[in-house]
């Protein structure tokens, strides 16, 4: 892969780095994987964005940005695009908007491939509530998939009204 | 005992609801997946979700990590504000709980507090202010565009929070 530098002004790139830095460590990312942060915040600070440059900004390796932006494809958050007329490819985004969208509805899809065992775990313990309502933890279990079965509909029927959109 | 301590074994559960508490964990972990958010993140609070209240020891032994490991994660998830710490009454021990209820939970573990949105707009509204000193120079015009989307989708980010919290207070 060859090496691509960077050919922003020191002082900008320092601002832009900086930027980057904050957000991937704010408390509202600091639950998510740090390397998919960083390289998702590049590639909306930069509009697009290759993989060489990206290696070049973040110093990962070629795999770890490869795989790393594979997976952010996948997800619909970004996208991959030819230039026209030369071998390179960059990565883009159509929105900030789109970004977080794509990701809630991921995590709903996550929840919703759920709701069948969630469904069979309950009616199991609401079968089984003479041996099972006796034993420590039976409310404190039943009471989160109470919370949340209901929860995974409600946000399935979301997701639905947010693709209507 | 006091009142807010629970007895040294009360969060070991057994036999068939300790299978019902593992796929809770596992359900947790893979919605994560999806949410970048890391299988110990997910695991710490999963279990606190379904305990209510557990010390550092104990999530020790629910989860298998580290104290290190606990002691960052539930760091990170107090700044968050999604945990709490509270003194074990007599002891000198702490105990761990989740904020608010379920709702309350769901909506600060999705990350669509209104209040982070607000605290990382103006430090790049700052950032922005601080890049007019490099007007001209190569990368500005892309870097002042660019923040100025990410500015303005945080804005339209933050409008689907109270939207998707209404759906849940209104079940």
């Amino acid at each position: 892969m060859e090496d691509e530098k960077d050919t922003y002004n020191e002082k900008v790139s320092k601002i832009e780095k900086e930027i980057v830095e904050y957000l991937v460590n704010s408390p509202l990312y600091s639950t998510r994987n740090k390397i998919t942060t960083r390289i998702l915040i590049y590639i909306i600070l930069r509009k697009e964005i290759s993989q060489n440059l990206l290696k070049n900004l973040t110093g990962y390796s070629s795999g770890k940005i490869s795989q790393e932006l594979n997976n952010l494809v996948d997800s619909g958050m970004i996208i991959k695009k030819k230039i026209p007329g030369i071998r390179k490819k960059v990565y883009t985004f159509e929105s900030v908007e789109q970004i977080s969208t794509a990701r809630i509805k991921n995590v709903i899809a996550g929840m919703v491939k759920w709701q069948k065992e969630l469904d069979k775990m309950k009616n199991e313990m609401i079968t089984k509530q003479k041996k099972l309502g006796i034993m420590n933890g039976y409310d404190n279990i039943l009471k989160v998939i109470d919370f949340y079965l209901p929860t995974i509909r409600i946000y399935e029927k979301f997701a639905e009204s947010m693709e209507m959109k | 005992m006091n009142s807010n301590q629970t007895s040294d074994n009360d969060f070991k559960y057994k036999g068939k609801i300790k299978d019902y508490e593992k796929t809770l964990i596992n359900f947790f972990v893979d919605i994560g997946k999806t949410k970048d958010t890391p299988a110990k993140v997910q695991e710490i609070l999963g279990y606190l979700i379904i305990h209510n209240k557990l010390s550092q020891s104990n999530l020790k032994e629910l989860t298998g990590y580290s104290t290190g490991t606990i002691s960052t994660t539930l760091g990170n998830l107090i700044e968050l504000g999604v945990v709490q710490k509270e003194r074990i009454t007599s002891s000198n021990k702490y105990q761990y709980s989740m904020i608010g209820d379920l709702p309350k939970i769901f909506e600060t573990s999705s990350e669509i507090s209104l209040e982070q949105f607000t605290l990382l707009s103006k430090y790049v509204s700052d950032k922005l202010d601080e890049l007019e000193e490099s007007k001209g120079k190569t990368g500005y015009k892309n870097l002042h565009t660019q923040i100025s989307v990410l500015l303005d989708g945080y804005k339209k980010v933050s409008k689907i929070a109270p939207s998707m919290t209404k759906v849940l207070r209104d079940k």
